[in-house]
């Protein structure tokens, strides 16, 4: 185990109790936990806290391995179309009005993830270019977005317009087990995709023309990546709502610990991927604000100057 | 071992080629800008299928391979030297043993060989992004020979180095093929390929215009048949030096 994997293990197995505790109501473990607290910390807490680990891991992963796949530090598993169409797939679902009856958000949102796959795999075929495949993602979304919005500006009612709106920017907030259920084996299932890509990613290093003489097979190499960008996303879309620039932070902050191979990378980008998404839901659920400040907000807040800083790192590596 | 083209086909860039090399000859590929040296290595190395026409490794189509097993076989050095991550010469050079499932212990020997042989021992743990021009070279060499290749396909791997660092990688190369590998290597520098090349496969717009040893396939003749230029060669045999 390297010393990165070692260090975020310990980190996370320090921060899931403590993250326990936090909220609103403060739990104090030494004094004896009444009913009240046995349920806030079994029904909502502990639920929150292992969805934000796994759907954090599955967003360092899968930014870890998209940017292993496209060579660029920039890219983020959104640019694949698969959170717009997940996205997208939610909004119908509200907009139908199906969303308030149990599984039919998720399921809607997985269906929009799956539908973005394999137009994805569809319009790459079997070649395996990346820039293609780059391109029809890239199309994908704007054809999502494009859509959402249409849905948004058509909504049947005000009242769904806020959901929806609401809905979009992403949180962990009121997530129960039920989420859990489906988002655990899928985001696991999606993790394990892209490390099987490890070496195909490292190959991938040397260029498209040398990868291929290392016995990379590219079509196999884009199907993981569908799979596994989309098991991890889709599903972190479908339990959270859209959360961004885990996937692009993460594995940029870690890259300098490892010995930069892009199969190196994906495993300590999950653990610190779930670490940073556990300790940011508990940032917004202590913040002394009206309402609890929402996930995918405050990660953007915090993503944005981050994303600012290496592009301007980048233009003084290049002035 | 052979590695051979049957009538190789790819529109506007091969036509027709076939050929048949062998192992522990170093081979060069020659030409001027546009007739097809890249094109024709890539098909030999696998990596770029033909139009119509196959390449062949010991008789079995490249095609039919799994790509590992041709990996295995064939170790391929292109002309761009991307390294797209900064990774440290020792671990570029352990891309090279990726085909490969032969352990810890046999990696890391294949991979201290590859070291070796380039000179690079020193400089394992330096980054890509702080080798000069010749140093990445050679780090990029020692990821295919680390792959321990019979075939060695090699896209202008003279390009960035200087004098000294060209003729021992030649002679590196000479002691690749005189342990049975093939060396194939696509060239620009006519002398170079006169004086360490066995076998010459001279292409013009697509086509193999001469094949044979240095001092037939570079005559005279040919180079201003091929190149459009009056050259002559002077001195003798393995110092031969290109008056144009």
């Amino acid at each position: 185990m390297t010393r990165p994997v070692t260090l975020l293990l310990a980190a996370l197995l320090l921060a899931v109790p403590l993250s326990l505790l936090a909220g609103r109501v403060w739990l104090d473990p030494f004094s004896g936990l009444s009913y009240n607290a046995l349920i806030i910390l079994t029904e909502l807490r502990l639920p929150r806290a292992i969805l934000a680990v796994v759907l954090g891991a599955g967003l360092g992963a899968a930014g870890a391995a998209m940017q292993g796949y496209l060579r660029n530090p920039l890219a983020d598993p959104g640019l694949f179309g698969i959170a717009p169409g997940a996205a997208l797939g939610a909004v119908l679902s509200f907009w139908t009005g199906w969303a308030a009856s149990g599984w039919a958000l998720p399921l809607f949102a997985l269906v929009g993830a799956a539908g973005a796959m394999a137009l994805l795999g569809l319009i790459a075929g079997r070649t395996g270019s990346v820039m293609l495949f780059t391109l029809a993602g890239m199309m994908i979304a704007s054809l999502a977005g494009a859509l959402m919005s249409l849905a948004i500006s058509l909504s049947p009612t005000p009242f769904a317009m806020s959901e929806i709106v609401t809905w979009l920017m992403g949180a962990l907030t009121d997530r129960s087990w039920h989420e859990v259920v489906f988002a655990v084996p899928l985001t696991c299932a999606g993790i394990a995709l892209l490390m099987l890509a490890g070496r195909a990613l490292d190959a991938l290093t040397l260029g498209e023309a040398a990868a291929r003489s290392l016995g990379v097979d590219p079509a196999r190499l884009q199907w993981l990546m569908i799979g596994g960008v989309g098991l991890t996303v889709g599903a972190g879309v479908a339990a959270a709502g859209i959360i961004g620039f885990v996937g692009l932070i993460v594995p940029h902050l870690l890259r300098r610990y490892t010995d930069r191979r892009p199969s190196s990378l994906i495993l300590p980008s999950a653990l610190a991927g779930g670490l940073l998404l556990l300790l940011a839901d508990c940032l917004c659920r202590v913040l002394p604000l009206a309402s609890e400040l929402r996930l995918g907000i405050a990660l953007s807040l915090l993503g944005a100057p981050f994303f600012l800083a290496l592009l301007l790192r980048m233009r003084r590596g290049l002035a | 071992m052979t590695l051979g083209a049957h009538d190789l086909t790819l529109a506007g860039r091969l036509s027709d080629v076939s050929l048949s090399l062998c192992a522990g000859e170093v081979t060069a590929i020659c030409g001027p800008n546009g007739a097809g040296k890249s094109s024709l290595l890539s098909c030999l190395a696998g990596i770029l299928a033909p139009q119509s026409g196959k390449a062949v490794l010991d008789d079995r189509p490249l095609a039919d391979l799994p790509p590992r097993d041709r990996a295995r076989a064939i170790g391929y050095l292109p002309q761009q030297g991307e390294v797209a991550w900064d990774l440290s010469v020792e671990s570029l050079a352990g891309l090279g043993r990726l085909p490969w499932d032969a352990g810890i212990e046999a990696d890391r020997a294949a991979v201290e060989a590859a070291l070796a042989a380039l000179e690079l021992d020193a400089l394992r743990l330096r980054r890509a992004s702080a080798l000069s021009g010749g140093e990445r070279a050679r780090a990029l060499l020692a990821r295919v020979l680390a792959g321990e290749p019979r075939w060695l396909l090699a896209d202008e791997p003279l390009a960035n180095l200087d004098l000294a660092h060209q003729l021992a990688l030649l002679a590196r190369l000479r002691a690749l093929a005189g342990q049975g590998a093939g060396v194939v290597l696509v060239m620009h520098d006519l002398a170079q390929v006169m004086n360490h090349a066995d076998r010459v496969v001279v292409l013009d717009r697509g086509r193999v215009a001469a094949d044979g040893p240095p001092e037939t396939a570079l005559s005279e003749a040919v180079i201003e048949r091929v190149w459009k230029v009056s050259a002559r060669w002077l001195g003798d045999a393995g110092q031969r030096a290109l008056l144009v």
